[in-house]
């Protein structure tokens, strides 16, 4: 078997993007290149590396759950934002670290998203119920799924742009200037996204308010 | 630019109070963060980045080797440590597809031990048996730096001295060797599978299996929290407290402190 015949030829990715390989659910055998470990980097690398995880990994973590990211899935995402960064960190220069790696995980949120986008809720709100569960007493757990349920359904509504924003802000606590500079994108764009996302949060709590008075 | 003030600061209903609140579940496991941590050990550094620098090319092959030999054991766990296994797996398989897209006339460099692991790698079935989640999401290239060209990519040339040099090839480790860091990780991922599944008694003896198999092993920081916990959950909390309190000595910046000194505080009260 020629082992090397069907790998294709390597393209330099455009502008760094290029389509998604081994998609979920298929054993693609594609690989692409560029994507690789480079093998030979020196173990100061290494702790470069460790110290860019210990940094950012909770951030990461959140916010790929913040970006719609199902928690059976968050884990394996996170991996695969650090994995890309393992890859290429001879290319992210110092002091931006993160703002590669919010990059990295909004694309790898996308990709999660879409391969999981029917199946999500049933499995999740289990997980979800479990993971709230041990972190409140009985009483409040009821109240707490259900405001999770109604936070995510809100998230899941808004635009991506907006999401990035309202989670890195509200949910983060990220000053505006540090969200528009991790995320490449002017002070006033991202201000006026924070509003329309705060638009849609009060729209939504006003629906359910009214939801809930209509039941009573 | 002034921030406005957040939401959760200022006057709001219960329920918007409790969306936002809610937020606060949301923390990733510590044993997530071990792994990603040990990506760097995996894929860049460690034992494998002695055998890659010291015989150039025959590196690249042994780092496909890990790959291939953590697959199997990836694929007979399932679960999450199996996903997990199989996603640093490819990368490192495809640390060999690279060296061979990229210098296809070089004739590969047997290692000492192996020398046949390197000729019948394959790349397909390295990747067949696990449906991997690798959907690379699109990269940032050359970040923090605007108009600059990113290099093509291409694997690190193999340094000719160091590809030749009878030497460097008989320093590189038994092939054997750097598997054993996977083997580390399937190894705690039982320990912590017992964990989950409510029996602490279980995660302890995986604690002590993993012990002996891998004395000084490089996951002890995560074995010795995971022993902690079991000892825990198991109400003996003595030793839990003691067994902390010596973790704490030992690794007093480790990601498990903050949990682990609660522990130990909460451990010295009457």
């Amino acid at each position: 078997m020629m082992e090397t015949a069907h790998v294709p030829t390597p393209s330099p990715p455009r502008e760094g993007r290029w389509p998604a390989e081994g998609n979920v659910g298929h054993s693609s055998t594609r690989v692409n290149p560029s994507s690789l470990p480079r093998p030979a980097l020196a173990p100061e690398a290494a702790r470069r590396f460790r110290a860019l995880v210990d940094a950012n990994f909770s951030l990461v973590w959140r916010f790929l759950r913040g970006l719609g990211v199902p928690p059976r899935d968050v884990d394996d995402a996170a991996q695969q934002v650090f994995l890309v960064a393992a890859q290429r960190l001879d290319r992210i220069h110092v002091g931006s670290e993160r703002a590669f790696l919010l990059a990295t995980a909004r694309g790898t949120a996308a990709n999660a998203r879409r391969a999981h986008a029917r199946m999500r809720e049933i499995a999740d709100d289990d997980a979800l119920a479990g993971r709230v569960d041990a972190r409140a007493n009985p009483e409040q757990s009821a109240s707490l799924k259900q405001a999770r349920v109604l936070l995510d359904r809100f998230l899941d509504a808004l635009s991506e742009d907006v999401r990035s924003v309202f989670v890195l802000f509200e949910l983060e606590g990220m000053t505006m200037a540090a969200i528009a500079e991790l995320l490449e994108t002017p002070p006033g764009t991202v201000a006026s996204r924070l509003r329309r996302g705060r638009e849609d949060f009060q729209a939504v709590v006003k629906r359910f308010q009214a939801q809930r008075g209509g039941q009573a | 630019m002034s921030d406005p003030e957040r939401l959760l600061a200022g006057a709001m209903s219960d329920v918007e109070r409790d969306m936002l609140r809610a937020w606060d579940a949301e923390q990733p496991s510590a044993e997530a963060h071990a792994r990603a941590r040990a990506i760097a050990g995996l894929a860049l550094g460690g034992v494998l980045v002695a055998s890659v620098s010291a015989s150039g090319a025959a590196g690249t092959n042994v780092l496909a080797e890990v790959g291939s030999s953590i697959a199997p054991k990836a694929a007979a766990m399932g679960g999450a440590a199996a996903k997990w296994l199989a996603i640093v797996a490819v990368g490192l398989a495809g640390a060999g597809a690279t060296a061979a897209l990229t210098i296809p006339s070089r004739a590969p460099v047997p290692l000492p031990t192996a020398p046949t692991a390197v000729h019948t790698f394959d790349i397909h079935e390295a990747m067949r048996p696990w449906p991997v989640t690798s959907a690379t999401a699109p990269v940032p290239t050359d970040y923090g730096r605007a108009a600059s060209p990113a290099p093509a990519p291409s694997a690190r040339p193999p340094s000719p001295a160091s590809v030749h040099s009878p030497h460097a090839s008989a320093a590189a480790p038994p092939a054997a060797r750097p598997t054993s860091l996977g083997e580390q990780v399937v190894s705690l991922e039982r320990a912590r599978r017992a964990m989950q599944d409510g029996d602490p008694a279980l995660a302890e003896r995986r604690v002590d299996e993993y012990d002996a198999t891998f004395p000084g092993g490089a996951l002890r920081e995560e074995a010795e929290a995971l022993r902690i916990d079991a000892l825990s959950a198991r109400g003996d909390t003595a030793a839990a407290t003691r067994v902390a309190t010596s973790f704490l000595a030992t690794y007093p910046a480790s990601i498990h402190a903050r949990r682990l000194r609660a522990l130990v505080v909460s451990g010295a009260d009457p």
